[in-house]
Order: C-alpha cells, then structure tokens, then sequence
C-alpha cells in the first residue's frame, strides 16, 4: 500500500498496435466457493479450443467454505514450459485476493476487481479497473448467476479474440443444459465484451496458431489415470487424500468401462492390501495417496519387495510434514518413498516430468512393476495433479505395454522354484489357477521354493536376487533422465520431477543473456542412474540440485550414492520455484 | 463314497512342510479339520488360495496345499478381498489368530461385512499372543496374568461371536477344535455359503496360556439349543451375549457379494458400450 497510485485508465486506441503478446498470464483470485476456478477454467478451455497453447495453475484453499482460490491461466501461441511468474493481469471477486495477490501483477500490469466485492482494490494498483460483474450479469439476465461469463466476455474482449467465434463456443458448451441457460449466458458473455470495449484497456494476444497437431487439454491426475489404464491397470484399491483423490473419483467411472475394478478401502493400508491381493491374482493394481498416506504404506511396500509382487503405489505429494498443507506444493515424500519400509527394500521409483509424460509414466510404471515383480512408487505432486495443460493427444496405438509370460502347467512340472536364482534375478511366476504351480507366497524371508529359511547365506543371495532385478531394470529402462548439455556451458543443474519446465524456463532465460547452462532432470530416481549422473557433471565446475523441499532430499541421495559434491539449492515456499528465481541462484552459484 | 473313494483325500491337501506348531497345539485339530474340508468339497488345490496374518495361526497357509500368501500382520482380510475381486472363480480362505484379527485386524472386519465377498475366514482363537511368547491378547480374560499384564490385565475382553454379529457379517459360527467331526461339518457349511463367513475357533495354547485351556473349555464348551433359527440375528445376538460358551452356526443370511454386484455393475457399464471395453482413445477429449 502507497507504492502504487491511482491513475485514469488508458484509452484503448491508445495502446493497441504497440501491445501484442505472445505470452499473457491471467490470475483470478476470490474466495473459494464462487465460481472463480471455474470461470478460470472456461476461458482456459476456449483459448484451448481456439488452439492456443494453455497452461493453468491454480490453489484451492484448504477448507470447504471460504478461504482464497485461485486461478492462473497463461495463453500463449507457442508452447508453454510453466505456469508463470508475473501476471499481465489480475482479476479479483474480493478484497482478500488483491491483499494476497497485488504482489503478483507484473510493473505496468492490470488489475480488474469488483468494486462491489472489493472496495479496497482502487488502493493497490497503479492501473486498476472496475468490473462491476454481479451488476452487468443482473441487468444482462436477470439474475447474478452468469457472472463468470461476464467475466469470460471482459477478459475475451481485452485479449483481441474473435467474439463470435468465441460466443459460438460458449453456446455448444452450455447447449445441453437448455436454451434458457444457453441465452442467458449469451447475454451475459456479450454485457462483458461490450463493457470491456467501452471502459477496459487492451491486451491483445497474437493469434492463434494453426491447427497442426491433435491437442488434449487435462490435469495431471487425470493423464496419469490414462496412463495407468493404457498401461493395462485394471485394478484400483484407494482413500480418499488431497490432492489424490481424483485418481480414484477417475478410476472408479473409467475402470468397469474396460472391465476392471475400483474400489474405495476403509483406509490406506486396506488399500494396499487390496491391491497385493489382487497382484498376487495376477491383475496389474494400482493405488494413490499422498505423504501421510504412503506414510501408513511402507509396511506392505516391504512386503511388496519381498514377496516379489508387482505393485504400482503413487504419490501425488503435498507439503508436510504431517497433516502439513494439503492444498500446497511441495516435493518432500522422496526420503519417505526411497528410505521409507524397514529393512533393504530394493524398488522403483519414478517422478513423472509434465502433464503430459504423467500419461507415458504411469505406462512405464505398470510395465515395471509386472516385468521385475517390484513395488514401483510413482511421485507426482500439487502442481501436476491440478495443472491442467494441453499436449499432443497421446498415442495409445504406440506398443508400450509389456507382456509377462506367466509359468504355465507344463512349465512348473518338476522342481518348481518360484523364486529361482536367475542372471537377472526375475523368476519366472505362476498364477493361482495353474495346475501344479502352487506356492507359498511370504514376507518372512524364503528359499528358491518361497520357504521360510532364515540363514545368512540364503538371505545373502536373496537379497543379491532382489537387487539384481533393479540393476536389470536400470540397463533396460530408456528414459532415466532429460539431458540438456551445451557446449562451453560451466554450471549445470540437477532437478526431478514437475520442476522440469521451469527449469527449462530458467535455462532458456539464460542463454538469452549468453549464459549456458547444462541440465537434467531425472524421472528415475530409483534405482539412481549414477552413470548417467556422473556422466552429466564430468566437465562442470559446479552442479546444483534444485528442489521443492527443506532439507534437500535428492541433494542427499546423489551425495551418499556418488559420492558426488553437488550443491543443493531447496526450498519450500508452498508454490512451484519461479524460472526467474531459479536463474538468479545459478548465477550466484558461478560468481 | 468313502473317504478312500474320494479323488482328493484329506493327505492329499499336505504341502509338504512340517507345522511348525507346539506339540498337543489347537491348531492341529483345525489344520485336519480343514484337510478334510477341502476333500469332502473336492476343492482343487490350483483353484484354492490361503491368505494368512501374522502369528502361530498365520503360518497355516504354509501347511496347505494351494496358492498360500502369508502377508503382514492384520491385513488377511483386505488382501484377500482384493484377491477375490481379481481372481473371483477361485475358493479363498483367510486364516488368522484372535491377535491379528480382534487387534490390528479388528477395523477391516465391519468393511469387510459390508463388502460380503464370498471369503471364509477362520479365526483361530487361544486368547493369548503364542508367538511372540505370551503377551496378552484382545480376548484374554481380565485378571489374566501374562508377559504383558504381570499383574493381571485391566482391560476388558472382547467377544468376536458378538462383534461379528454386530457387524453384520452373513454367516457366524463358533467352533472348538477339540471337536472335529463338528468343526468340519460348520468348516464344509462355512465354506459351502456364498459370502463371508468367519468362525471363531478356540484352539488353545499350550505352551503360553495357563488359564484358557484344553481343559477349561472342556467344562464350558456346549452346542447351541437345537431350536436356535439361525436366520434369526436377534436369538444369535442374545445367545452370544449369554456368557455360555456356545459352538455351531449361530447365524447365517444369503445376500449379494459385492463380486456379484461388481459384476452387475459392469455388465450395465458394459451394456452402454455395445458390449465392449472402452478404448484408450476414449479417455480423451480432442481440442477442436
């Protein structure tokens, strides 16, 4: 407050030719509950559909009722790396999200507020605009319950987009729930346009590419759903956990689609337990949860390990620890899912990258789990679950999903050892319902025969068996990490998981100033692919280890498994690393 | 036909490994009771799987014949709902002790009532905690001294006939394996209902528990009235409330299994489909 002075707002021939955007970012904030995400995600899915590329970026608060909500819509007709720093503009429905949010608008930014909700908001931009929305939708239709499509219409009109293209869409999105709604929409969509030509200022965005590619638009959730069940999953046992439930809400109306099964446990230990039983019936299985609920998992992730059973377990990660903040991000449970289960328990972990390779993940998490008969933990996080994003529509025609061959009757004749000794350490398997294939299946440590045994000889080799398997999977397993290396470049930085794009904003930022910098971003995390790590640090004077966290999770796994002196640069601030931050530390880190 | 008639008889069930069980141990009784269930059944051991807990009575599914999973301690009973969700043609059977299944077992019972998967579940009760030598068990009487309560337990004991009555469960009985012919004839009956079905079996220790004995039970121990109705809920709720120590089906009620209802669920779902599984490519929504 005082930093910033009212003044008149600009004429919009004033500014028109000298302001088109190829890059405009769009914050919505109001309390939780009226309408503000979706009214978010309206524009986000007209702009999607005009073949715009689309990345949003929201919070719910952590309550029910009330608390801020937000949306971050960011348009772009070039492909999107993240969610963005700075808004072009900022639309608030209350006083308590321009409070929040002011600090956000970019130097010679906007703010667009409703001077009936926020009385306040004149106050705290040097360009702000009233939208007086619940009054333009009450005259446009009678009613106030239209007003995110005046909203809609404002933001339409500021942006250059073409009104009738845009109502025409409006209309078939809303056709099915009667031409009442439908003309009422229709009225308000065009008392924000017309209001916006009269009083607003504008932002014209340059247009749209051309439609040269097949484009979906969807959350992280949802595509790592998709990704499950294109990776032949047709099981799912879970509870309810921000922000994962709405993998189970997906799987449970998509799973008896393709004849599988989703089902709600009483907590999330009957959750794994469903699924162990299900994976020892030979059916791929899959749960989710976040930190304290994969807390309550590592038990039967040991058992998992030991008994050889395939297993998918996914963590969409939230700030911790404990209870923590349910709605924020945050990339902590690595600790949790690497060292977590007592005793050496060889798994697979993977931290899907974007949006979009949460889908071909989530296949290669099913694969694993199947073909090495391991626990395979999948960290997503806050920021994937709810972005959504377009991408190129996957290929599901693409062969990813792999075939296990199980022992069938013939096979298991004679000195049948289910857990036999092998170059690559995976035995071969019989399902229940093979004549002759019968076996004991136990956590307690096994012989060959799956026996109980407890000499340290045996548990020796079977512990060399177990971890075999992992080494097999790390030489067969194609994409560990995305490298990035330029010539001449001195520092490089390490990430994993959804920090990916920003990141690569970050590094995009610096060759821009002549600074080059190299970068991987791993997706296997384990087992830790030191080659292709240490490969990556050979000739650099210096490496950073970038993350969401406190204490530096991978920073210390890649120190105590390489041996390796890299710096770590974590933070928790409960929202993703900015690009703009990121590149400031690296350049700090060389001075 | 005889049991020397039989394709499968009762020896035929033996894995091959030896109990490693206390001689003169309860179990026993129930492992050759069981034996011979699976024979009078003729159940195939491919199609037969044994899911156990945690405790002297979950190494049982190492002993059988079958596709045995011995998993973590209280967890029998979910692991093996997923089990018969998946896999819903094969017979499973879950067996755990009064520990695993009244303590850290007990919250799945209810759910698992809900669910009514065609499961059977033998409890296999001795009111003590026998493996990890003698703690006290959710169903060791008050007073009882034990490794854990040297002065006697101060807790009060559970009644799992009552619980699992009260929860509902569609098949309820109590058996005592000092009494074979009976435990077999409720075990086939058990087995033979199409849903959950879990019998307390009092099978005592003899190596940690001085008080609940062979010999105690002998004195206790009688059949439920010859005009109980098993269909009736209240009469087996107040027979269990009694404080006698009744053995037999208490109660029973055919009702669906939710792998029957799964079922029904998918074919509607399917039904919309034109009979077939949804395509990969159906999961999206291309941007136009």
């Amino acid at each position: 407050m005082g930093r910033f002075v009212m003044v008149t707002p600009l004429r919009p021939a004033e500014s028109e030719t000298s302001m088109i955007k190829r890059d405009v970012t769009i914050r919505l904030g109001g309390e939780g509950g009226e309408g503000v995400i979706s009214a978010g995600d309206l524009l986000a899915g007209l702009l999607a559909n005009t073949s715009y590329h689309v990345l949003t970026h929201r919070t719910y608060p952590a309550e029910i009722k009330g608390g801020l909500a937000m949306i971050q819509v960011r348009v772009s007709p070039d492909a999107l790396l993240s969610q963005g720093t700075a808004a072009d503009v900022l639309v608030a429905f209350n006083d308590e999200a321009v409070e929040a949010y002011s600090d956000v608008i970019k130097e010679g930014g906007w703010l667009f507020y409703d001077p009936d909700l926020a009385p306040r908001a004149a106050e705290f931009a040097e360009l702000s605009y009233a939208m007086p929305l619940n009054k333009l939708a009450k005259d446009a239709s009678g009613t106030t319950r239209g007003k995110n499509i005046v909203a809609v219409g404002i933001l339409g009109a500021m942006l250059g987009l073409d009104k009738g293209d845009i109502a025409a869409r409006v209309t078939r999105k809303f056709a099915r729930k009667g031409d009442k709604v439908a003309a009422s929409n229709a009225l308000c969509l065009e008392a924000g346009w017309q209001f916006a030509a009269d009083h607003l200022p504008r932002l014209p965005l340059a247009p749209a590419p051309p439609a040269d590619q097949t484009r979906v638009m969807m959350n992280g959730n949802a595509a790592l759903s998709a990704g499950a069940l294109a990776g032949n999953v047709r099981f799912m046992a879970g509870y309810p956990i921000t922000p994962a439930s709405g993998i189970l809400e997906y799987m449970a109306a998509q799973l008896p689609r393709f004849g599988g099964i989703a089902m709600q446990a009483e907590d999330e230990i009957a959750a794994l337990a469903a699924c162990l039983g299900a994976s020892f019936g030979g059916v791929r299985a899959i749960t989710a949860t976040s930190g304290p609920g994969l807390s309550l998992m590592v038990e039967q992730i040991g058992l998992s390990a030991m008994a050889e059973l395939p297993l998918v377990i996914v963590d969409v990660q939230r700030g911790g620890p404990s209870t923590g903040l349910p709605t924020k991000q945050e990339q902590s449970d690595l600790h949790l899912a690497y060292y977590g289960a007592a005793g050496d328990v060889p798994k697979v972990i993977l931290a899907p990258l974007t949006v979009e390779d949460c889908f071909y993940t989530a296949v290669d998490a099913a694969n694993a789990a199947e073909t090495y008969q391991t626990p395979v933990i999948l960290l997503s996080d806050t920021t994937l679950a709810v972005r959504t994003q377009t991408f190129p529509m996957p290929d599901p025609a693409v062969e990813r999903v792999t075939a296990f061959a199980y022992a069938e009757t013939e096979d298991v004749q004679g000195d049948w050892r289910r857990y036999e000794d092998t170059p690559t350490g995976v035995s071969r398997r019989s399902l229940p319902g093979t004549d002759g294939g019968m076996h004991i299946v136990t956590g307690l440590e096994h012989d060959e025969y799956g026996h109980a045994q407890y000499t340290g000889t045996n548990h020796e080799k079977m512990h060399a068996k177990r971890y075999r398997k992992l080494t097999s999977f790390l030489d067969a397993f194609a994409r560990p990490a995305e490298i990035h290396k330029p010539a001449g470049a001195r520092i490089g930085v390490i990430g994993w998981g959804s920090t990916y794009g920003t990141i690569l904003e970050a590094r995009a930022q610096g060759e821009q100033t002549g600074l080059p910098v190299a970068h991987c971003q791993l997706r296997l995390i384990s087992p830790l692919p030191a080659k292709t790590i240490e490969s990556f640090c050979q000739g650099l004077d210096r490496v950073l280890v970038i993350e969401e966290n406190y204490t530096g999770q991978l920073a210390g796994i890649i120190r105590a498994q390489t041996g390796l002196a890299v710096h770590s640069y974590a933070r928790s601030p409960c929202g993703p690393l900015t690009p703009e931050e990121i590149l400031a530390r690296i350049k700090e880190a060389l001075s | 036909m005889t049991t020397t008639q039989r394709e499968r008889p009762a020896t035929s069930y033996h894995s091959g490994l030896k109990p490693v069980w206390c001689p003169g141990c309860g179990d026993f009784g129930a492992l050759s009771a069981f034996y011979e269930t699976l024979s009078r059944l003729d159940v195939d051991p491919k199609d037969l799987a044994i899911v156990s807990g945690i405790g002297c009575s979950g190494r049982f599914s190492h002993f059988v014949k079958g596709y045995g999973f011995h998993c973590v301690h209280g967890r029998a009973l979910p692991t093996a709902t997923g089990l018969k969700l998946a896999r819903p043609e094969l017979t499973v059977v879950v067996v755990g002790g009064d520990g695993d299944g009244m303590a850290i077992g007990g919250g799945h019972i209810p759910h698992a009532a809900r669910r009514n998967p065609d499961l059977l579940y033998i409890m296999l009760d001795n009111s003590i905690y026998g493996l990890t030598k003698g703690q006290a068990s959710p169903t060791s009487p008050t007073e009882m001294v034990t490794a854990t309560t040297p002065n006697g337990a101060i807790e009060g004991d559970l009644d799992p006939l009552t619980m699992f009555l009260a929860y509902d469960v569609s098949f309820v009985g109590r058996g005592y394996t000092s009494q074979p012919k009976l435990l077999t004839e409720m075990m086939v009956e058990a087995m033979q209902h199409p849903g959950l079905a879990i019998l307390q079996v009092l099978s005592p220790c003899v190596t940690f528990n001085h008080d609940v004995t062979f010999k105690s039970l002998n004195a206790q121990v009688k059949p439920l009235p010859n005009d109980h109705d098993p269909t009736d809920r209240r009469a087996a709720m107040r027979l269990a409330m009694s404080g006698e120590v009744y053995t037999g089906v208490f109660y029973k009620q055919v009702r669906p299994t939710i792998e029957g209802r799964l079922a029904e669920l998918r074919a509607g779902v399917m039904a919309g489909q034109g009979g077939q599984p949804a395509r990969i490519r159906d999961l999206f929504d291309p941007l136009t």
